[in-house]
């Protein structure tokens, strides 16, 4: 009897190996779809709310605007607490007018998202690699029902996600960014929002046809060089598993230098190195914070190189550290 | 406990104790979704004010307890502190709330721990003696398929645009032999001004938006929340 009782849990255990390996699976797969949800939503709807924003012990409110126009959407954020900021986004302009500065940057964002959504289909089939996912509670958020889910990374170069998305809408209505220990870095959540299915109100219309960035205004721009006077073969020689190149780009700023950009991907976490030629004042090291968003900042040789992303600072050190570059060798 | 400013809508027939337990309620029901849009909306505007910030923690705290939301690695020290705490404590035993799965051993208990510093921000408030809360102790394992500590590198090689005329390059070589120990961090803060780094930044922002898990316009919520912080 005892045999037969072994023999059994020992087969059950068998059998619900495989089933356990099946339900992981599809989990993982209703995660995914959660996520192409959201990303959906965010890009097609329209909507207005106020949300809390807080980073460690810092807390601060905010208001949000965003209309979807014939030309894409339209944006703008504004702080209510605290010092005033305010950030405004159209598809190729996005101005951020802050208590220390006023920056202006004709942007392309509306290609790059495009492109965002193609890298994000593309990136999305492997994040299960590199994260755990897992579907957790139904609970009401800004007094709507939202779907919580838990992306848990599998290495110690990124950040975790507890996500609550909008069960009708998809929006993205409450968040949290985690360390790879679960310690909680950064929230957001949704005290009020309204959604707009297809009539816009009187005042979002009037937003949209205001185009109110003045880009002739645009303290910055950022465009492609058509031509460079330096050939440099620039080498990344690290970069975490997962990470994937997104873009590259050889830009002018707005003194007339060049600098590349280049961003890498894990389909969840964005990584972007700028490398530049370094200013008479010398360049700049060390590391900044902003949020969750880390900055990773060193010379080599007479450049100056800049590794940021929502990843944690030893990732960006690691690839930081890893940057260099060889004269390219011309034939003729 | 905590110092909390009463708030300025506070009828002043209620007196100081009866209006911070009323401030406490309100903050209680906020954090379980049970306020009307026009409540929160209100709550959120003394939030920021900063009354009841500390309420909003705590319940929170309670709340995510209660939902089993904490985050999966509890530090050792807190447990072992929380519960010296409730053994020096009359505890009043409820049913868990629960069933343990295999990964997890949790005990919960409904008492009134003493506990005083914890290292994660959000168990970072002396949960107050007059606050009835919810003592979570446990070890979560977490379930890694792999722990690597000398991950696996690639290499990124650098190739222009097809659109500008370049010389050309040699292929890309990528390896994923190259080992690598992790490097020790030493993180001090750069000098860099915030408009040159906000250059950056947005430059950034702009391709991060379009990553899922940041929302519309999170990146830019940090720029804007840390501004209006300093």
């Amino acid at each position: 009897m005892q045999h037969a009782s072994y023999r059994f849990s020992a087969l059950l255990l068998l059998f619900s190996i495989p089933m356990g390996i099946s339900y992981a699976a599809d989990e993982s797969v209703l995660v995914k779809a959660w996520l192409q949800k959201m990303v959906k939503a965010e890009h097609t709807v329209s909507y207005r709310g106020t949300f809390v924003y807080r980073h460690r012990d810092e807390m601060v409110v905010m208001k949000i605007v965003r209309a979807r126009g014939e030309q894409g959407m339209f944006e703008q954020l504004s702080s209510l607490s605290g010092r005033a900021g305010d950030v405004v986004r159209n598809p190729d302009h996005v101005r951020c007018q802050l208590a220390s500065s006023d920056i202006s940057l004709l942007s392309g964002n509306g290609e790059r998202m495009s492109e965002g959504e193609k890298v994000l289909h593309a990136g999305l089939g492997e994040i299960d690699r590199y994260y755990q996912l897992s579907l957790a509670e139904v609970s009401r958020v800004a007094g709507r029902m939202s779907q919580k889910i838990a992306i848990i990374p599998r290495d110690e170069f990124r950040y975790g996600y507890h996500l609550w998305i909008d069960q009708q809408s998809g929006l993205l209505l409450k968040s949290a960014h985690l360390s790879a220990s679960g310690e909680v870095l950064e929230q957001m959540i949704y005290s009020e929002i309204e959604i707009f299915n297809n009539t816009l109100p009187v005042d979002l219309r009037q937003m949209l046809t205001d185009n109110v960035i003045d880009k002739t205004q645009a303290s910055l721009s950022s465009k492609p060089v058509s031509d460079h006077d330096e050939a440099n073969n620039w080498v990344v020689k690290y970069i975490p598993d997962g990470f994937k190149l997104v873009s590259y780009q050889r830009l002018l700023n707005a003194q007339q230098a060049a600098y590349e950009h280049i961003v890498f991907s894990d389909g969840l976490a964005a990584v972007s190195v700028f490398i530049e030629k370094m200013e008479e004042s010398g360049a700049f090291n060390g590391v900044s914070q902003r949020g969750v968003m880390n900055a990773y900042l060193a010379a080599i040789d007479d450049y100056q190189v800049v590794v940021m992303g929502e990843v944690p600072l030893m990732t960006l050190e690691l690839i930081g550290q890893s940057v260099h570059h060889t004269p390219v060798m011309v034939t003729h | 406990m905590s110092k909390i400013d009463i708030p300025s809508a506070v009828s002043p027939d209620i007196t100081p104790d009866a209006a911070v337990h009323s401030l406490h309620e309100k903050v209680s029901s906020m954090v379980d979704g049970e306020l009307s849009n026009q409540e929160y909306a209100g709550m959120i505007a003394e939030i920021g004010n900063g009354n009841g910030a500390a309420s909003w923690d705590q319940y929170h705290l309670i709340g995510e307890a209660m939902r089993k939301n904490l985050p999966d690695t509890i530090y050792p020290d807190l447990s072992t502190r929380i519960s010296a705490a409730i053994a020096s404590e009359a505890a009043h035993q409820n049913e868990p709330l629960s069933q343990p799965t295999s990964d997890e051993k949790v005990a919960v208990t409904n008492t009134v721990p003493a506990v005083s510093q914890v290292k994660s921000p959000v168990l970072g408030y002396a949960i107050a003696a007059s606050i009835s809360a919810v003592a979570i102790t446990g070890l979560f394992q977490l379930n890694q398929q792999s722990q690597s500590t000398q991950p696996a590198a690639q290499m990124f090689v650098s190739q222009p645009p097809q659109i500008t005329k370049v010389p050309l390059l040699s292929e890309i070589s990528w390896s994923h032999e190259v080992k690598q120990e992790p490097v020790q961090p030493r993180y001090p803060l750069s000098p860099i001004p915030n408009e040159k780094l906000y250059r950056y930044i947005v430059n950034h922002n702009e391709h991060s938006v379009a990553m899922p898990a940041q929302g519309a316009m999170l990146p830019y919520a940090r720029l804007v929340g840390y501004e209006s912080t300093q």
